[in-house]
């Protein structure tokens, strides 16, 4: 794949992403593996569709979940983590970003692993904040 | 051996010379198979079981530096390194109790390396103990701090008890498991800070930095400095 990596800063991404437990003064805060250093997009012709992905400290096979006619998730198989998103954006149309959020968003209630979905959190603002520069910025795969 | 159970020697006709040996083969598969079910479990638990003295010792200095790193100010100042310490847990079986368990693997310094302790951390929630164990269930990072100093001897009964019983909530063990610690002389942290470690998504074990200051260690400076520790381990670790 060709598409080059746009660089994120972990730090930012993890700001704010913490929380205290019920009734324990103790605090969680997302987990390093949980955070993208990287993200990048591009058009997959065998797909016929946008391909967003984001990049960890390691690497896990994903399976692939259809969340509607216009958008699937790859998801960890052992973390459950957002590792990509493919998007028809043509068949989406103007609320292509819009469905991807609903995608994610339905994907946290379906998770089987426990703990806040901050991962899903991190994604959900990436693809909010640099969904439209990703899609100018994507090339054919 | 999946293709040998399939041929029928009355439908494929192979050469003698071929099928007399392959009959045979076919007449032991049931015992053949429990043999390879058996040889894979046992290399499978060898290969859990051995750990190169070379990785080992990359596990150490990788725990020994991150030591350094977060506590440099305090072993500039002389506190002792047991004070301040890091200790890596794997996931798994013990040889001596019933069910799951975090089981320390190595830890930073010289001194307190023959620790026994270990953590509970089961797949149901109410089997799971300690920091080590909550960070290992959430997969995140949990931070505890401004613990009640149950090393001083000089607290009366009541100030004791109730120390002991915020102690064990903010650090999810019971006042008895606590009340051994002491007895063993053992001295309690003041703060903790505790991550899940991951190989290839899978959860491994977790980390844990305990220390006699009363706050941890963490802020958005160190988020750095715990990612290269996450990402180090974890490539060491594949081949663990």
């Amino acid at each position: 794949m060709g598409q080059e990596w746009i660089v994120l800063d972990p730090a930012r991404l993890a700001e704010y992403k913490k929380e205290k437990l019920p009734g324990v003064e103790v605090t969680v805060a997302v987990s390093p593996y949980d955070v993208p250093d990287g993200v990048r997009a591009y058009y997959q012709d065998s797909l016929r569709r946008l391909v967003i992905e984001f990049r960890y400290l390691g690497l896990e096979p994903f399976k692939r979940v259809t969340k509607s006619q216009y958008v699937t998730l790859r998801i960890g198989k052992n973390s459950e983590r957002l590792y990509g998103i493919e998007v028809n954006v043509d068949g989406a149309g103007a609320q292509w970003v819009a469905l991807m959020v609903r995608a994610i968003e339905e994907q946290v209630q379906a998770r089987k692993v426990h703990g806040t979905p901050f991962n899903y959190d991190i994604a959900k603002q990436l693809v909010e904040e640099k969904g439209q520069e990703l899609r100018r910025t994507a090339v054919v795969g | 051996m999946a293709a040998l159970l399939k041929w029928d020697p009355a439908k494929v006709v192979l050469p003698p010379l071929v099928a007399t040996p392959l009959i045979r083969l076919l007449g032991l598969a049931p015992i053949l198979i429990i043999v390879f079910v058996l040889v894979g479990g046992a290399s499978r638990w060898v290969r859990q079981r051995i750990t190169s003295p070379q990785t080992l010792a990359t596990i150490q200095w990788i725990l020994n530096r991150l030591q350094e790193d977060t506590f440099h100010e305090e072993n500039a100042a002389g506190q002792p390194l047991h004070e301040n310490r890091v200790t890596l847990f794997k996931h798994g079986h013990s040889s001596y109790h019933l069910g799951r368990w975090l089981i320390p693997v190595a830890r930073s310094g010289h001194m307190t390396q023959g620790t026994d302790i270990r953590f509970r951390a089961g797949d149901d929630p109410a089997e799971l103990e300690g920091v080590a164990g909550r960070a290992w269930a959430l997969r995140s990072q949990v931070i505890v701090e401004d613990l009640p100093d149950l090393n001083q001897f000089v607290l009366s009964p009541a100030t004791q008890e109730r120390a002991l019983q915020e102690y064990a909530k903010k650090t999810f063990v019971t006042q008895e498991w606590l009340r051994k610690r002491l007895s063993k002389r053992k001295p309690l942290a003041l703060s903790y800070y505790a991550i899940h470690v991951e190989v290839r998504g899978a959860r491994w074990g977790a980390l844990v930095i305990d220390s006699m200051n009363p706050k941890a260690k963490i802020g958005l400076e160190d988020e750095g400095r715990y990612r290269l520790m996450a990402g180090l381990l974890q490539k060491v670790l594949e081949g663990v």
